[in-house]
C-alpha cells in the first residue's frame, strides 16, 4: 500500500534544492546494490525526469548544477519504501527567488498555497556559509550609527530582512497558510531544517550537532523552532549533497571517477555522518 | 500597485480580503471598486488577484491591525513613556537586537512576531518617516510603511508553554510633551491612549540630560510625565528606566527627588532599571531584558489579572452525583 505523503522542499536562492534532489535520485538507484542500503529504496522511478535531468547530467560530468530558473515549476514524483511503508514523494522544483519574493511581498501565490496545503512534511534548506554575523548596537555601540542607518534604509527599500527574521517570517507565513498556529506546539507538518553545504562550514569531521550549529549562528531562529514546534516533530540535520564544492565550468575528475552516487552525506542530530541521503525524506 | 476595495476598512493590498474571500478576485466589494480603479489606470496583477495575504503586514501595527492577535490571546500592552530623545527607541532597538543575538527575556521563550520588519527598522535606528506627524496610532499601517508610530509585537512563551502576545508602543516623545502640559490636548491623544490601554509602563529618565546643564528642566519634565502616568495607575506595574546610564551618575539630590515624587503616589508595583547601549557595565544590557520580564511576571502574579479559578463540580448536582457513584 502506498500512502501519499508529500515532502515540500523549501529553500531560497542557492540553498541547494536541485543538487539535493538530483543526488537523492542517484542514491535511490545505486542503493539497490547490496551493501549500499539506505533507509528508503526506490519502488517506482519517476516517469518524468525533466526537473532534474540537467543537474544529473552536469553532476555526471563533475560540474556544479546551474541555477534553476525562477519561473520554472516542474515536478518530479517517485515512490520509495522502507520495510514498513511506501511513500509517494512529490518534489516541486522551482527557483529559490520564489521563496524570497513570498516573504518580501507577503503574497502567497495560488500554486504555493496548493503546495503548502498538500504537504505533510517540510524540509527547509538553509545555507549557513552565506550568512554573516549580525552587526548592530549590541556589538558596535553607537560608533557606526550612520552605517547602521544606511544599511537599514537599504533593507527597507528592498524589502529585505536579516537572515533570522527572514526564516522566522517564512515559517510564520507557511504555518498561517497551512492553518496552524504557534499557540499550541506544532506537530504537523513535521519539519526538518537541513543546513546545506555543511562541508563549506569548516567544522570537525564528526561530532558537531547540527542544532548546536544553528543555535550558534541563528539563535533567534533556533529559539523560535523550540517554542513553535513540539519536541519530536522537528529536527536539524546537516547536508552536503556533493560532499564538496564543484565548479560550474571546470570538471572535477575525482568526482566523476568515484561517481556522483557515492558523494555526499547527511549529518544526523547527534552529529554522526551518514552517506544515506534518504534520511532526510522523513523521520 | 494598490488594490482597492469599496469597503473603507479593508486593505486588500496588505491583508487580503477583510470579509474572508479566499482571493480578492472573488469578492463582490472588490469588484465594485475595480471599475473605478481601472478607470484611474491602476490594474492589479494576476498574482495579486489570486494570491493570498497573511494577516499581518510586518510593519509596526495600527490599531485595527491588532484584531487577529486579539483573537488568539489577551494582549498585554507595554507603554513606553518619556519625552523626546529620552531613550525609548534605543530601548526597543536594544531589546530586539539582544534577542536576535541569542539572548532571551528571563523566563520566557521567543515564539515569533508579526512585526519583524518593524523591529528591524528600529534596530537600524531609522527615524520616523517624514510627514508621519500623527498625534495617535494609525488604524492600519501598510506593508512598506517604513517606521511610523505604531505597535510592535512579540510572542513569548512562559515556562508552562502559555503564549503571551506582548505589544510595545513605539510613539514619538512629542506626544508625551503635549500630554504632560495638557492631559486632554488634541495633540496628546496618542499618549492618553497609551496611558489608558497600557497594562504596564516603562518611564524613561534621560541620564545625559539629568546630568547636564539643563537638568532642572529635564527633572521637571520627567516628573510631570510621571505624575500623569501615576494618575489612576492602580495595580499596573511602572518601571523607571535610567536610560543612557553610561553618561554617569545622576546627582543624588536629583535622583532622590525623582524617586520621592514617584513613591509619594505609592505605586503598588514599582522598580528601577539602568540601561545603556554601552557594555562597560555588564548589567546595562541585561536590564533591558529584565525590565520586560519584571513587567510580565508582575502582570502574571498581580491579583485581579490572573485567570479566574476553575469552577468546581457541585456535589449537590444529581447528575454529577450519579456519575461519581457509577464511576
Amino acid at each position: 500500500m502506498s500512502q501519499p505523503y508529500q515532502l515540500l522542499i523549501i529553500g531560497g536562492p542557492n540553498a541547494g534544492k536541485t543538487h539535493f534532489v538530483g543526488q537523492l535520485y542517484n542514491r535511490l538507484f545505486s542503493n539497490r546494490q547490496p551493501g549500499k542500503r539506505s533507509a528508503y529504496h526506490m519502488v517506482t522511478p519517476p516517469t518524468d525526469l525533466s526537473a532534474i535531468k540537467a543537474v544529473i547530467d552536469r553532476l555526471a560530468r563533475g560540474l556544479a548544477g546551474l541555477h534553476t530558473e525562477s519561473g520554472l515549476n516542474e515536478e518530479i514524483s517517485f515512490v520509495v519504501a522502507n520495510e514498513q511503508r511506501q511513500i509517494a514523494l512529490t518534489f516541486p522544483d522551482y527557483g529559490g527567488e520564489q521563496v524570497r519574493d513570498l516573504v518580501r511581498d507577503r503574497l502567497v501565490s495560488s500554486r504555493w498555497q496548493e503546495l503548502i496545503a498538500q504537504s505533510d512534511e517540510w524540509l527547509l534548506l538553509i545555507r549557513l556559509d552565506g550568512i554573516s554575523p549580525i552587526e548592530d548596537i549590541t556589538t558596535r555601540g553607537f560608533a557606526d550609527l550612520e552605517d547602521l542607518r544606511r544599511r537599514a534604509a537599504k533593507a527597507r527599500d528592498e524589502g529585505a530582512l536579516t537572515a533570522p527574521a527572514f526564516y522566522i517570517e517564512l515559517l510564520q507565513m507557511l504555518l498561517f497558510i497551512k492553518g496552524r498556529s504557534v499557540v499550541t506546539p506544532v506537530s504537523q507538518p513535521r519539519l526538518t531544517v537541513a543546513l546545506s553545504c555543511w562541508d563549506t562550514l569548516a567544522l570537525p569531521a564528526e561530532g558537531v550537532e547540527p542544532l548546536a550549529e544553528l543555535r550558534q549562528r541563528l539563535p533567534l531562529l533556533a529559539g523560535f523552532l523550540e517554542a513553535a514546534w513540539s519536541p519530536g516533530n522537528w529536527r536539524v540535520c546537516g547536508l552536503s549533497s556533493l560532499g564538496q564544492s564543484l565548479d560550474p565550468e571546470v570538471a572535477n575528475d575525482d568526482f566523476v571517477d568515484n561517481g556522483p552516487e557515492n558523494a555526499g552525506y547527511v549529518v544526523l542530530s547527534a552529529g554522526e555522518h551518514t552517506p544515506d541521503l534518504t534520511q532526510l525524506i522523513t523521520f | 500597485m494598490a488594490l482597492l476595495c469599496s469597503n473603507d476598512f479593508c486593505s486588500p493590498d496588505d491583508l487580503g480580503c477583510h470579509v474572508g474571500c479566499p482571493t480578492v478576485a472573488e469578492c463582490t466589494y472588490f469588484q465594485e471598486a475595480k471599475e473605478s480603479a481601472m478607470a484611474a489606470g491602476v490594474e492589479a496583477t494576476p498574482a495579486e488577484l489570486t494570491g493570498r495575504r497573511v494577516s499581518w503586514t510586518g510593519s509596526a501595527m495600527g490599531l485595527s491591525d491588532l484584531e487577529p492577535l486579539a483573537a488568539r490571546s489577551r494582549l498585554l500592552f507595554i507603554g513606553l513613556a518619556g519625552v523626546a530623545n529620552a531613550g525609548k527607541t534605543t530601548f526597543l532597538a536594544l531589546l530586539y537586537s539582544l534577542l536576535r543575538q541569542g539572548q532571551s527575556v528571563p523566563g520566557y521563550q521567543f515564539a515569533g512576531s508579526h512585526t519583524l520588519p518593524g523591529w528591524e527598522l528600529l534596530a537600524g535606528f531609522l527615524t520616523f518617516e517624514d510627514g508621519s506627524n500623527q498625534v495617535t496610532f494609525p488604524p492600519h499601517t501598510s506593508r512598506n510603511a517604513g517606521r511610523v508610530p505604531g505597535l510592535l509585537h512579540l510572542a513569548l512563551k512562559d515556562e508552562d508553554g502559555n503564549l503571551r502576545d506582548i505589544i510595545f508602543t513605539d510613539a514619538p516623545g512629542e506626544w508625551f510633551n503635549e500630554w504632560r502640559n495638557h492631559q486632554t490636548a488634541e495633540l496628546a491623544e496618542g499618549a492618553a491612549w497609551i496611558h489608558q490601554q497600557g497594562d504596564g509602563f516603562l518611564l524613561f529618565a534621560d541620564c545625559e540630560e539629568l546630568i547636564g546643564p539643563d537638568r532642572g528642566t529635564a527633572r521637571n519634565q520627567l516628573q510631570m510625565v510621571a505624575d500623569r502616568l501615576l494618575d489612576q495607575l492602580g495595580t499596573r506595574p511602572l518601571g523607571l528606566v535610567w536610560a543612557k546610564s553610561d553618561f554617569g551618575e545622576v546627582r543624588t539630590t536629583i535622583r532622590e527627588s525623582i524617586q520621592q515624587r514617584i513613591l509619594s503616589a505609592t505605586p503598588r508595583n514599582y522598580r528601577e532599571f539602568a540601561v545603556s547601549v554601552e557594555r562597560r557595565e555588564s548589567q546595562w544590557h541585561v536590564q533591558v531584558l529584565e525590565a520586560v520580564a519584571w513587567l510580565l511576571d508582575t502582570l502574571r502574579n498581580e491579583p485581579g489579572t490572573s485567570l479566574p479559578p476553575l469552577a468546581r463540580p457541585n456535589i449537590d448536582d444529581l447528575f454529577l452525583l450519579r456519575r461519581s457513584l457509577s464511576a
